[in-house]
């Protein structure tokens, strides 16, 4: 049996009266690449961002169950959020490095955590390169400004700057929604080598990229989970009706 | 057809309109710019330009020029008055926009921008009734219009500048950088210092500069409290230069542009073309660090 990183149960989500999770259960497998698909407004970021407690920041949200990230509820009021978003990396959809030097934004997760010895931290941040694929790219220019590259390169160093923090999880919203289609390949082949050592959770609009890189694919509606299943069965034989008509671009 | 015409015309019209306007504006400026110069040219033929910047000795009686010591006092008060008033409007527009719940926020903006909206003669009542007797008192002095006492008064008449300028600046930071860091595990204190400032930088920086323009240029209240005396503060020790009165660029012109003639009304004049150096020299500093800020987002 496959391990499993996330078990959520009767995750309900409110913003002010507005419900926009209802009543998911979900387990999230270790080490392998989960696709949340659905239409806008389905709730499959709200969802991502429960992960790591980034909806935490919203006002007037109100949020009750469980998820139990390797059987510790991360949704109760002990959990340190510092801690969880070490362990649960994010991707967002534009690409968002801070405006300072390559090194820097790589460098930048590991001196929040207080780490300042230089060997170290250029150790993290060839090892966290490397990892991204962008090494080759920027080993001369690491004190150049992040700014200054392209949208998917962009992506990718923020790809490493999670890395750096050597997490456990790596969430992803949308990210290759802003680039163009090699950058997106690139990166689509970057999280295939990376669910050896990470287990991914990807939100995308696109069909084809959910069925390309995920193991499992759930298909969000309304804030509600339609289906779950490995991406094989929904895209080759789903069970629900709406799932079938969304994959087929009959709606969304 | 013809509703085209017409559409095209009121169009051609908005435009001269505004095209007028803006030459107004344009035209004001030049006028003043040129007025003063032109007031200030007969000084030349008296003084020559560096002993009138570089003499301290102001004495119209004996025709004689020479602002340094109102350069210095006006440099010593700006710089006094940004090295408090700087710190306190960053960290106030950090609690404004970052810390305090939105309706203390909206509360302390709006107590903000009200201070900027009082007139800079209340500043110098305020100052010559409440700071002076404060300050006479605090360091058991003679008198307490001193430049000290004046950059105090600037520092809280450039908070507004610092603080609503400031807050913007932090305010326009993209959302996506602040959660950037903070999905990767800073604090919300990190986040801030490490992030959001550096993001906000030139519109941090210009907030300092309009600041320190404005402190450079007050004239009122510092008038009222500086004691405009005509001698060059001492530096050394530099309590010595703070703690007695002395006299800006500003209060200069206005002690004496009523009853000035002749070349000495030339020396005033002149005295504001050096002020208005100044302040150019600022303006261009805020226009590179504005396209400095361009160049990086």
């Amino acid at each position: 049996m496959e391990d499993i990183k996330f078990e959520v149960k009767h995750l309900n989500l409110y913003y002010g009266d507005f419900q926009a999770l209802k009543d998911l259960n979900i387990n999230i497998k270790a080490n392998r690449v989960t696709a949340l698909i659905g239409p806008s407004g389905c709730g499959k970021s709200t969802f991502l961002r429960t992960l790591n407690r980034m909806n935490d920041l919203v006002d007037g949200v109100k949020i009750t169950g469980e998820i139990n990230m390797d059987g510790k509820n991360i949704l109760s009021d002990k959990i340190n959020t510092i801690d969880l978003r070490t362990k649960v990396g994010m991707v967002f959809q534009k690409p968002n490095p801070f405006p300072m030097s390559i090194y820097d934004n790589i460098a930048y997760g590991p001196r929040c955590q207080g780490v300042k010895d230089k060997k170290i931290l250029d150790e993290i941040v060839e090892s966290s390169l490397k990892a991204a694929a962008l090494w080759d790219d920027v080993k001369d220019r690491l004190n150049k400004n992040a700014l200054g590259m392209s949208g998917g390169q962009q992506q990718r160093l923020c790809i490493a700057r999670a890395i750096a923090m050597k997490p456990e999880v790596i969430l992803m919203d949308e990210p290759t929604s802003a680039l163009d289609p090699i950058a997106t390949q690139k990166i689509e082949e970057l999280i295939d080598i990376l669910k050896k050592d990470y287990t991914i959770l990807i939100v995308t609009h696109s069909m084809q990229q959910a069925s390309r890189v995920s193991d499992d694919t759930a298909f969000f509606l309304l804030g509600e989970i339609v289906e779950f299943d490995s991406t094989l069965n929904i895209f080759s034989n789903p069970k629900n009706k709406k799932t079938e008509e969304y994959i087929t671009g009959r709606f969304g | 057809m013809k509703r085209m015409h017409s559409k095209l015309r009121i169009d051609a019209i908005f435009k001269t309109v505004v095209f007028f306007f803006t030459c107004i504006s344009v035209i004001a400026l030049a006028a003043i710019l040129i007025f003063t110069l032109l007031k200030a040219l007969p000084l030349f033929k008296e003084v020559n330009i560096i002993e009138f910047i570089t003499s301290d000795v102001w004495s119209p009686s004996t025709e004689q020029f020479g602002i340094a010591s109102f350069v210095v006092a006006s440099i010593l008060t700006t710089i006094l008055a940004c090295l408090i008033g700087i710190p306190v409007g960053l960290y106030t527009a950090i609690f404004i926009s970052e810390i305090a719940p939105k309706k203390i926020a909206s509360f302390v903006l709006f107590a903000v921008e009200i201070l900027a909206s009082i007139p800079s003669v209340i500043y110098g009542f305020f100052g010559l009734t409440v700071m002076v007797p404060f300050v006479q008192k605090l360091f058991n002095i003679r008198s307490g219009t001193t430049l000290f006492t004046a950059s105090l008064i600037l520092a809280l008449m450039i908070l507004p500048t610092v603080v609503s300028l400031s807050t913007s600046a932090l305010k326009a930071v993209p959302k996506t950088i602040d959660e950037g860091s903070l999905a990767l595990g800073a604090t919300k204190m990190q986040t801030i210092m490490k992030t959001k400032i550096p993001y906000a930088k030139s519109g941090i920086l210009t907030s300092f500069l309009l600041g320190l323009g404005r402190a450079l240029g007050e004239t009122m209240a510092v008038m009222l409290v500086a004691g405009n005396a005509n001698m060059m503060p001492q530096l050394i020790p530099i309590s010595e230069a703070y703690l007695n009165g002395g006299r800006t660029l500003t209060g200069n012109i206005i002690m004496e542009l009523a009853y000035a003639s002749g070349t000495h009304e030339a020396a005033l004049f002149a005295t504001g073309v050096v002020l208005f150096i100044f302040v150019c020299l600022i303006n261009i500093i805020i226009l590179r660090v504005k396209r400095k800020g361009v160049a990086h987002s």
